[in-house]
């Protein structure tokens, strides 16, 4: 054997589970008999400490009610809890590209801003954006902790590879609607 | 040999037992699981149940006393209820419980530097150990202070490997590391202990 064993296999030899050459080199090379050696007593005292004084039973109760209630006051997990979060990105990308004919640009600064009058305006019912609006307000508060949590970005990154095309999918989708929609 | 031989089959068959026994542990565990994730909130209390004791355990090797061991051990289980929706069932459910555990650990000693583990601390709720003698305990006491003064990754991969006898791999499941690294960290992890306990009356056993 050449040089010396890497220590995870001197540890082989101080569980006494290492193959016969490398017991032999450990025997005939001082320095690895020394290494070894102290392992092994380093095991014999890590037995004397085995034993951990135990609670008494009534802990183990009252441990698990101590943390049945935590876990009664702690919001519940959701399992998906990144799709409001997405539905909300997605809603205000939505929302920017709708009203982005209507934001004034500096050409437009100079010139007196037409409104579209009222009537050419869809019935409410049909009007994706206030759709969208609502929605963006029934997910405020789950957004805000989420946004709080992770960042959009981060949401996204947690995304296992087929959800983050869901996600590509279901924005390219209703941008194209928009843009529909703001044309028509 | 032939005393060797004779046993084979009675082995063999506990073997097979402690096989059985921890498939139906880890089929039991991923019912459990599915239940929370269901949103089933009191099917964790049934996990709570079933690795309270584990998880105390391991935090006190880490503390070396009751109280912040009761309190990191909480904060393991709240830690794990929260993140139960993103438990795929890649590891046993036991192996992301300790891991969770173990970084509990790691960041509760951090915000506590430096270590302050007064071994004279009174447990008085607990019950006294069962047939010992004081110097047993103070030995213990010693071994326990030695062990939780070791550094981060060998006190870890020592206190999983040698007190809760998992295997190297599931420790480096647990630790995400290689099986190379868990052997050599518990190789340092033993040869410090004996230099930590080099000249007291415990070499001399």
């Amino acid at each position: 054997m050449w040089g010396h064993p890497p220590d995870e296999r001197l540890l082989d030899i101080a569980f006494g589970v290492a193959a016969s050459e490398l017991r032999a080199h450990a025997e005939g090379c001082a320095r690895c008999r020394e290494r070894v050696d102290g392992a092994r007593a380093g095991l014999g005292l890590a037995r004397e400490a085995d034993a951990l004084p135990e609670p008494s039973p009534m802990y183990w109760e009252a441990f698990r009610r101590r943390v049945d209630r935590e876990i009664v006051a702690a919001p519940a997990p959701r399992a998906w809890g990144w799709r409001p979060a997405l539905l909300s990105a997605a809603g205000l990308l939505v929302l920017v590209a709708a009203l982005n004919p209507l934001l004034p640009t500096p050409e437009s600064a100079q010139q007196p801003r037409t409104l579209p009058a009222w009537s050419a305006l869809p019935p409410v019912a049909e009007d994706t954006t206030l759709q969208l609006i609502s929605e963006l307000e029934a997910t405020e508060e789950l957004v805000a902790a989420e946004s709080t949590r992770l960042g959009i970005a981060g949401v996204v990154d947690e995304l296992s590879e087929a959800e983050q095309r869901e996600l590509a999918q279901t924005l390219q989708t209703l941008l194209r609607d928009a843009r529909a929609g703001n044309k028509s | 040999m032939l005393v060797e031989a004779a046993l084979d089959p009675i082995l063999l068959v506990a073997s097979s037992d402690a096989r059985v026994s921890r498939d139906a542990l880890r089929s039991d565990d991923e019912r459990l699981v599915l239940a929370c994730q269901r949103g089933e909130r009191e099917a964790f209390s049934g996990l709570v149940e079933r690795y309270q004791r584990d998880v105390y355990r391991l935090c006190y090797r880490y503390v070396n006393n009751h109280h912040d061991a009761s309190d990191m051990a909480q904060e393991a289980f709240l830690k794990a209820f929260k993140a139960l929706p993103s438990f795929r069932g890649d590891s046993s459910f036991s192996t992301w419980l300790y891991r969770i555990a173990v970084n509990t650990c790691l960041n509760f000693r951090q915000s506590r530097r430096p270590a302050h583990e007064p071994l004279s601390e009174a447990l008085p709720d607990l019950a006294p150990p069962v047939a010992q003698s004081i110097e047993d305990d103070e030995r213990a006491a010693s071994v326990r202070a030695a062990v939780a003064k070791l550094p981060e990754k060998q006190r870890a991969t020592l206190i999983l490997k040698l007190y809760h006898e998992l295997t190297h791999e599931e420790v480096a499941r647990i630790l995400g590391s290689s099986v190379g690294t868990v052997k050599a960290n518990l190789f340092h992890a033993l040869n410090n202990l004996r230099k930590a306990l080099a000249g007291s009356a415990l070499e001399a056993r």
